[in-house]
């Protein structure tokens, strides 16, 4: 098998995994997810998955993706996680309506679920042909995107009789987070209610900045990579 | 580099991708099943000044109170309403916003109407004066008015997978089926029926007390008896947003709603003279009655008011009447002292109306 097709097998083994996270709650017994967002629930995997930086490691595969336009290299990959992906946050969306949730925080709750990891695939996707800068954009992802959930959910989750309640800034922090934020919605409440600091109740304004943020520096490295094709 | 030695590199980026999809699942759950024991019923004065409607207290996280009406220019009103606080340490200052009127300017009618937050109020619920052990009974079990999932959600969803492998190579198509599939699951997803075991009232108590429990319960909502002044609500998952429903006009009925959870909403009943005993019954009618005697569960079949214990009802009778009428229900039955004799009753159905049940100790 030649490097690309092991490159291929792997990335839908990978998508395999992630679908297989999103779509196996939907066998669980409702009842068992009784007060958690559904829509938000469908939409982590994705969201986790979706930026995570696809650096192309050989000089092979730097040279196949040369030769791909852009509809194969990003249009193409990211239609099909659109794909697989939408109809099951559509599905949980529809739980949650059903279940009487309020119209407006389930409508944005889909919509960021579906425009972030977009946003995110595309970005990831336009930053991994770069030979330069690559480094670059993993930071920032892994900055921007899973560092504060991480630290909050050992906190949470291990660390909560030791050290109490998180600290304000790492709550902060989570809300800035495209994953903190969707995780922070598996609760049902209120969009957009006053002088609260608990990000679930935000506006994903802060989470938004920071795909494009993201988004921005993949353009960035796909101009770099422009440039090296050009030099070639 | 050979083949292997690029496979292994490949390795530690990959294993990075899915183990931040896996933790960030296990945190989500995590946070989804955080438990702790809340009473999501603390009183607070508000004094409301016209012309405003709709009232809300904003708590945030926790829900809200909604303050259902409206008051015209030059009324006014000093009321006592429960806001879902999680704690007595999170009985924070609600947030306090009111509508416009229908025909009016927003700035205006701000400026005219007043809504103040006077304070917490109130001792503790006289809930906490009953015995822990009635307290500790279990809770009424409330059929969970889930919404229905098709069992073929799985199916298309996987479906959806294989089409959308198929054709990867076309991008618009994957589109379409995004879409496609997105709308279309729309008939996969059923509201909840609502029914007389999603609301459930249980009147819990000892023989020769006078204060005894009544837990009323719901799913999704549950309405607060006419004329009750103090209780205490419970919320399965405990940390659900509650929105509390309080019409301005006395007569209109009290309400906590919250999506996808049991609510339990407890208060005192007193039974006063009106007690139950073998030799008479001075509370209600009870379309089924079951006593334990000895650890055992015997049918007593229907208990008027007014009259003794009725005999226990023969095996052979039983099932010619009902396959459920030998036990009470395993709720009820289970998890309560030994060694102690108990009855439990129901009341006859009433329309519109949620099931009554009685658990008596010391009978």
């Amino acid at each position: 098998m030649s490097a690309g097709g092991r490159a291929e097998k792997a990335g839908f083994v990978g998508l395999a995994l992630v679908w297989l996270a999103t779509a196996v709650p939907f066998l669980v017994d409702s009842s068992r997810l009784a007060g958690v967002s559904r829509c938000a629930l469908a939409a982590l995997p994705w969201l986790a998955w979706s930026g995570a930086p696809r650096a192309l490691r050989t000089e092979f595969e730097r040279l196949n993706a040369l030769e791909l336009t852009r509809v194969d290299r990003v249009v193409a990959p990211v239609a099909l996680e659109l794909a697989l992906f939408a109809p099951a946050i559509a599905l949980g969306a529809w739980i949650d309506l059903a279940s009487a949730a309020r119209v407006r925080d389930v409508a944005i709750v889909f919509a960021f679920a579906l425009v972030a990891s977009v946003s995110l695939a595309i970005a990831a996707r336009l930053a991994s042909g770069a030979r330069r800068g690559v480094t670059l954009y993993a930071t920032a992802w892994f900055v921007l995107v899973p560092l504060a959930p991480l630290f909050a959910g050992a906190l949470t989750l291990g660390g909560a009789p030791l050290f109490g309640a998180l600290p304000s800034w790492l709550r902060e922090g989570t809300g800035l987070s495209p994953i903190g934020w969707m995780i922070a919605r598996l609760r049902f409440a209120p969009i957009g209610a006053f002088d609260d600091a608990e990000s679930a109740l935000r506006w994903p304004g802060a989470a938004s900045m920071a795909v494009i943020v993201l988004v921005v520096c993949a353009i960035f490295l796909e101009r770099n990579r422009a440039a090296e094709a050009g030099e070639r | 580099m050979n083949d292997a030695q690029r496979r292994s590199a490949r390795i530690p980026a990959a294993l990075a991708r899915r183990l931040v999809v896996l933790v960030s699942c296990v945190i989500g759950l995590g946070v989804a099943n955080d438990a702790r024991a809340q009473n999501r019923a603390h009183f607070a004065e508000v004094e409301l000044v016209g012309p405003l409607s709709d009232v809300e207290l904003d708590l945030g996280a926790a829900g809200r109170t909604r303050i259902e009406g409206a008051l015209t220019a030059g009324e006014s009103r000093r009321l006592r309403v429960p806001c879902p606080s999680r704690s007595d340490a999170e009985r924070t200052e609600p947030v306090i916003h009111f509508a416009v009127d229908a025909a009016g300017d927003e700035l205006e009618t701000r400026a005219r109407g007043k809504a103040r937050f006077l304070g917490f109020s109130g001792p503790p619920s006289a809930v906490r004066s009953l015995s822990p052990g009635l307290r500790a009974r279990p809770r009424p079990a409330v059929a969970e008015a889930d919404v229905r999932v098709s069992r073929a959600a799985f199916v298309v969803l996987a479906v959806g997978f294989v089409l959308a492998i198929a054709v990867r190579k076309r991008p618009v198509v994957g589109i379409a089926i995004a879409l496609v599939g997105g709308v279309g699951t729309r008939w996969l997803v059923a509201p909840p029926s609502l029914d007389a075991a999603n609301h459930v009232t249980l009147c819990d108590g000892d023989v020769g007390t006078n204060a005894w429990l009544r837990v009323d319960a719901g799913f999704g909502e549950v309405v607060v008896p006419e004329g009750l002044a103090d209780f205490e609500l419970a919320v399965e998952p405990v940390g659900s947003a509650v929105v509390w429903h309080v019409p301005l006009d006395p007569r209109g009925t009290r309400r906590a709603t919250a999506v996808g959870a049991r609510l339990y909403l407890s208060s005192v009943l007193e039974v006063g003279d009106a007690s139950l005993s073998r030799e008479r019954n001075a509370l209600t009618t009870f379309a089924q009655c079951w006593t334990r005697d000895e650890g055992t569960w015997s049918s007593r079949g229907t208990w008027p008011i007014g009259t003794a214990l009725p005999e226990i009802v023969p095996a052979s009778a039983l099932a010619a009447l009902d396959s459920n009428a030998s036990a009470p229900p395993g709720w009820l039955a289970t998890g309560l002292p030994q060694g102690l004799g108990f009855a439990i009753a129901r009341e006859p159905d009433r329309p519109a109306s949620p099931r009554v049940w009685w658990r008596i100790a010391g009978l």
